[in-house]
């Protein structure tokens, strides 16, 4: 095979030479497009309701774009009653810290954990941990959400 | 070092991560192009946060200083 048309190589030159210009144009317009992150919010106790709304408020902060979709117990983030109500249960619950501090060693026993009145003694104490902590309210933190501009799926 | 005059000073002092950041982010919003935020913290993970924050979004961390354990960050708007 010989040399090509000459034709034929300025029109493939020509061909090449704008694909690689459009290709760059692409990519440099795909620079500018802001981050995202997409949430999932499956659960409804008061320390699980925390990890996706952390999450979405920072990203938020960084201007970001999210989204958040809540599912399963976490719609009740979106009841507006339902939100400032969350709990959170001692049994099962093998990382709940032990509530006597001079006894390290005395978890709360899942049998224990299961009187009545023992959830909320665990949501009392797991809200006077975020009150010291001075973290925002699981509705405070839906506040922020939504000021910046977290969209809300469900 | 010359003291930076502040527009709007921001106490996040026994707040944690991300607390302050997402408080800066709030604050900025309210203020114009050019202004300057103070913000007041205790918890070291806001060293690293005021910077990637600031990078990230474009906006300048003009100065910052510690002192008896309390970071202060001066935060200009840029954009």
């Amino acid at each position: 095979m010989g040399s090509m048309d000459p034709e034929l190589q300025r029109y493939i030159d020509q061909k090449v030479d704008e694909a690689v210009a459009a290709g760059f144009k692409a990519l440099a317009a795909g620079a500018d497009k802001p981050n995202r992150m997409a949430l999932v919010a499956s659960k409804g106790t008061l320390d699980m309701a925390y990890p996706p709304l952390i999450l979405a408020t920072t990203a938020g902060s960084l201007g970001w774009e999210v989204g958040v979709f809540f599912t399963f117990y976490g719609l009740d983030l979106l009841h507006r009653d339902r939100i400032g109500k969350l709990k959170v249960g001692p049994v099962g619950n093998p990382a709940m810290p032990p509530p006597i501090r001079a006894l390290p060693w005395m978890k709360v026993p899942n049998i224990v954990g299961a009187l009545p009145g023992m959830t909320a003694m665990a949501t009392s104490m797991m809200k006077s941990w975020i009150a010291r902590a001075k973290l925002p309210t699981i509705p405070e933190l839906m506040d922020i959400a939504k000021e910046f501009d977290v969209s809300l799926f469900a | 070092m010359e003291p930076v005059k502040a527009d709007m000073v921001l106490d996040c002092q026994g707040e944690l991560c991300p607390g302050p950041v997402i408080k800066v982010a709030r604050a900025m919003k309210t203020m114009q192009v050019g202004q300057i935020l103070e913000i007041r913290a205790t918890d070291p993970g806001s060293l690293p946060d005021m910077d990637a924050w600031t990078k990230q979004t474009g906006n300048e961390l003009v100065a910052r200083h510690e002192a008896n354990g309390v970071f202060t960050y001066y935060v200009r708007r840029k954009k």
